[in-house]
């Protein structure tokens, strides 16, 4: 991995407290980390370990409870997203990043290419809803509600919808975590395609060790600290993973 | 956002239930609005209209006889506009083919012409030709219950003599839109008439040739009424004038009066109530709807969508709820208002009567309905769309619950698990669960109200007619009679008892009120005509002073012992005090009571009577009648059987349309409480699931 690489993100002292009915949780405690443009980042760590919590801030989903988040967006301008409203965290999620989550939450009453048109009508610069769906395959699929695909065919609608906006980043939270091997290694191949194809920013969360292999680097995530980054030296594409 | 739209009418399709629902519960308050402003709208502009373009008279006054001449000094009173002098006469009709008495009242119009106030509307025909005795005009309620046309003859007894009349026209009058005899509650068009004919005719039949016994008069802008009857009532006086009065007492204007009061009254109370439901449903509904897009939203939220976008999103999905029960009502309270105008039509003679939906009652009804739309959804969507989308995202917190204030009074093993949480969930929102009370309590009581009501008008009706009224047939003279002509009602075919009455109108004072009303004297032991106490036993009439009916003594603010100022209207016109000694608990009316002998002493008179009551025996009354219409004192006869089947049939024609509206009010407030119901229920099988779900880890 190119170390010369613009930071797009860049955290300081991230830490998260939640409060869940009388009892409080500290997500993260102090996280600094960097990401680099168009690279291709997996965060590891077990149920509990953060890692949700630091894409959410990442995002703009969530804000921290202390610390800094800077984003640098594709003109260069700097954006204090720890600090920014929740106005311009909406602004910053429309215009700059795209989101896959593990449950897919495609719109139930939507068809594939409604879920994807559904973001696309909000972009500055979409690509079409049935370009996004011919990315990820699904160009025979298109009128379809989520209920009549399978697990795998509706992460790849999420895919869709994510990419279709052409966003900086791609943030994915644990994108096979409910899908059986060969459909999350199709996934995944997917993701690959679009970080190299597009130059997207990727970074996916996952307890999977395996998928670590395909990224630049790695982070590894313990008790909502940064316990060790690892970089790759070399990709592994999707295909050859085995779990 | 043509997608997000799609998504709505996606949602609103899979809501449909629910949706249908809340709709039901809007479209009962819109349809209760629609039909009472329409209905308001229809009868009072009519009524203007109809009042405007006939010159309907201000102040009405009886007198017993003035000389024309006194016409320009009346007119010259400050403040008085136009005046129209009339005679005004009780009259007895017969139809072919109706064997029952008809009464009827004869009013004078100038010969050949529309009198300058109360004009005639003609249906049909012409008014009777200058110079033509025979001719008269009749009401249409009348002409059309006997099928009548300009052309056909009636017989009437006009002052004791038999008269051939012959129909010239059929017309409307402002004065009669309301068309009941004078002493009945409802109109009875086939035995009650009002006849126009020449005065000359009129005037020469009755003696009064000069002269008039009614005066109607219109004020000029700005004029005091009070002011200008006060100078009438002083200058006819001397002429047996029974005073003044004003529409406010004219039958027909105060009957409509009393119909637009009710239903302003409608306008307002009942949508209020259902609007405020539908308003609080809505907000219990969208709250749990818009729980369940917890995700959705999320999502829209992560994808850049922003608060205002997604709140409007949800707006529209209650809006459009909203809209569609308002719709509904309008189209229900449409076709219940065209169903009413039937009734109204029947009920009040207007020469036209629009049924038309005001524009301003839709907008109306559309702003208060989106208003409680947005009113009670607001909070839901606003609360909704604040929230983080990562939070969102996560699984709700645990509610926080208490242990209730019952569970520390009862013992533990009382409560079982589902009243414990029953009981903790209503205790968790206090305000909720008893504004939820309230609105289930509030259906329930409208449903009893109906019900109330029905059975409240047809035991006061069973009251009136089993219990106070036990006469057949109640005869009127056409002016006060020695008692003795009792003696010859009592020879007559099928009598089998004769009771006297004397009536007398007054004006009773007490304090700064005062009632018109008339004073009834009776035998002090009256059988056919029952006066009553509180626990309905008949009461003997007292030896002196007044009984009044407990609601004519509420209006004077008077109690027992109290001393009450009469001014009698008839006669010599005089006050007197005397004391209120009883009250009387009837159903129907606001009557006085005395002894006929006490009455009599009052007036000055010897032993007269106004009238009599009759008992018959039922296989003779076709022989009475032929009889009683040979008797030239009797002014009208009347059948007590009739006139309850007169207001039996009113309640019977418009009882449909009253059930139906409580149908409309029980459905919604079953629905309200059904959902309401539901809500409850879905929580706690939610609760109940935790519990088998923690049964099953154990």
């Amino acid at each position: 991995m190119d170390n010369d690489r613009e930071v797009v993100f860049a955290t300081r002292g991230l830490t998260r407290l939640y409060r869940m009915g009388e009892v409080t949780i500290q997500a993260l405690q102090g996280v600094d980390l960097a990401l680099r443009r168009g690279e291709l980042l997996v965060m590891l760590g077990a149920s509990g370990s953060g890692k949700s919590t630091l894409l959410n801030i990442l995002g703009g989903l969530d804000s921290p409870s202390e610390g800094e988040v800077h984003y640098r967006d594709a003109a260069g301008r700097e954006h204090d997203l720890s600090r920014a409203s929740q106005r311009e965290l909406t602004r910053f999620r429309r215009h700059h990043v795209g989101f896959v989550f593990q449950f897919y939450n495609l719109i139930s009453s939507l068809t594939a290419r409604e879920n994807v048109a559904i973001v696309t009508e909000i972009s500055r610069n979409p690509m079409t809803p049935e370009a996004a769906l011919a990315l990820v395959g699904l160009e025979e699929r298109l009128d379809h509600f989520p209920s009549q695909l399978s697990g795998g065919e509706q992460q790849r609608v999420a895919i869709a919808r994510a990419v279709a906006k052409q966003p900086d980043v791609l943030l994915c939270d644990e994108p096979t975590g409910a899908l059986d091997f060969r459909t999350g290694i199709r996934v995944l191949e997917v993701l690959e395609r679009v970080n190299r194809e597009t130059g997207t920013t990727l970074a996916i969360i996952t307890h999977n060790e395996v998928i670590g292999e395909m990224a630049d680097r790695v982070v590894r995530l313990r008790d909502g600290r940064v316990d060790e980054i690892h970089a790759n030296a070399q990709r592994r594409p999707a295909h050859e993973l085995r779990w | 956002m043509l997608t997000l739209n799609r998504k709505l009418v996606r949602d609103l399709w899979r809501l449909k239930g629910q949706a249908l629902a809340i709709a039901v519960v809007i479209a009962s308050g819109v349809m209760t609005l629609i039909i009472s402003v329409t209905t308001l709208e229809a009868l009072s502009g009519s009524r203007d209209r109809f009042y405007a373009s006939h010159h309907f008279a201000q102040v009405f006054v009886d007198i017993k006889r003035a000389p024309r001449g006194l016409v320009t000094q009346l007119q010259a009173i400050e403040g008085v506009n136009l005046v129209e002098p009339r005679v005004r006469a009780a009259v007895r009709l017969a139809v072919p083919d109706f064997e029952d008495p008809i009464r009827g009242t004869l009013l004078s119009i100038p010969d050949g012409r529309q009198p300058t106030l109360n004009r005639l509307h003609l249906v049909a025909g012409s008014l009777p030709e200058a110079g033509r005795d025979d001719q008269v005009v009749v009401s249409d309620a009348f002409a059309e219950a006997h099928g009548l046309a300009p052309g056909d003859a009636l017989e009437a007894i006009i002052d004791g003599r038999h008269t051939a009349l012959r129909l010239a026209g059929i017309a409307l009058s402002p004065e009669f839109l309301y068309q009941a005899a004078p002493t009945d509650l409802m109109p009875d068009y086939r035995r009650y008439a009002v006849l126009w004919m020449n005065e000359h005719t009129l005037a020469s039949a009755y003696g009064m040739r000069g002269a008039f016994n009614h005066l109607s008069l219109t004020l000029q802008a700005g004029a005091d009424e009070k002011r200008v009857i006060d100078a009438l009532d002083l200058v006819l006086a001397r002429y047996g004038g029974t005073g003044a009065t004003t529409r406010h007492d004219q039958q027909s204007h105060r009957f409509i009066e009393e119909e637009l009061a009710q239903q302003r009254i409608q306008a307002t109370v009942l949508p209020a109530i259902f609007l405020s439901v539908s308003a609080f449903l809505l907000s219990v509904v969208m709250g749990r709807i818009i729980q369940t897009q917890r995700e959705p939203l999320a999502v829209l939220k992560a994808f850049g969508y922003r608060d205002g976008e997604l709140a409007r999103h949800y707006a529209l999905l209650a809006g459009a709820i909203a809209l569609l029960g308002w719709a509904l009502g309008v189209a229900l309270g449409a076709w219940a208002a065209s169903g009413l105008a039937g009734v109204y039509r029947d009920y009040f003679r207007f020469p036209e009567m629009v049924f038309r939906v005001p524009p301003w009652a839709l907008a109306l009804s559309l702003l208060v309905v989106v208003l409680a739309a947005l009113t009670g959804t607001w909070r839901a969507v606003w609360r909704a769309v604040s929230r983080p989308p990562a939070e969102a995202m996560r699984p709700p917190a645990p509610i926080r619950f208490r242990r209730t204030c019952l569970e520390r009074i009862l013992p533990g093993t009382l409560l079982g698990h589902e009243a414990r949480i029953i009981l903790r969930h209503l205790a968790r929102h206090p305000a909720k669960a008893s504004f939820s009370m309230a609105g289930i309590a509030l259906s329930a009581g409208l449903l009893m109200m109906g019900a109330y009501q029905l059975d409240a008008v047809e035991r006061m009706i069973d009251q009136q007619y089993r219990q106070v009224l036990l006469m057949d047939v109640e005869l009127t003279f056409s002016e006060a009679t020695p008692a003795r002509a009792a003696g010859e009602l009592r020879h007559q075919p099928g009598v089998l008892t004769v009771e006297t009455w004397r009536r007398v109108p007054v004006t009773l004072i007490h304090e700064h009120r005062e009632y018109r009303t008339s004073l009834l004297g009776m035998v002090p032991e009256p059988q056919l005509r029952q006066v009553l106490d509180g626990q309905r036993r008949a009461q003997r009439l007292p030896e002196s002073g007044v009984m009044l009916t407990r609601h004519l003594a509420g209006e004077l603010d008077a109690r027992i012992g109290d001393t009450l100022e009469v001014a009698i209207m008839e006669g010599q016109r005089r006050r007197v005090s005397l004391p209120l000694v009883a009250l009387v608990d009837e159903p129907l009316g606001v009557g006085a009571y005395m002894t006929r002998e006490q009455l009599n002493a009052l007036m000055r008179e010897g032993p007269a009577i106004s009238g009599a009551w009759l008992l018959v025996d039922p296989a003779r009354t076709d022989a009475l009648n032929a009889a009683l219409w040979e008797m030239p004192g009797v002014a009208s006869i009347g059948l007590l059987a009739e006139a309850e089947r007169g207001i039996r049939d009113y309640l019977d024609e418009t009882i449909l349309l009253v059930a139906l509206v409580f149908v409309a009010i029980a459905t919604a407030g079953v629905i309200a409480a059904s959902l309401l119901v539901d809500l409850l229920v879905v929580r706690r099988l939610g609760r109940l699931d935790m519990i088998r779900v923690l049964k099953a880890v154990e």
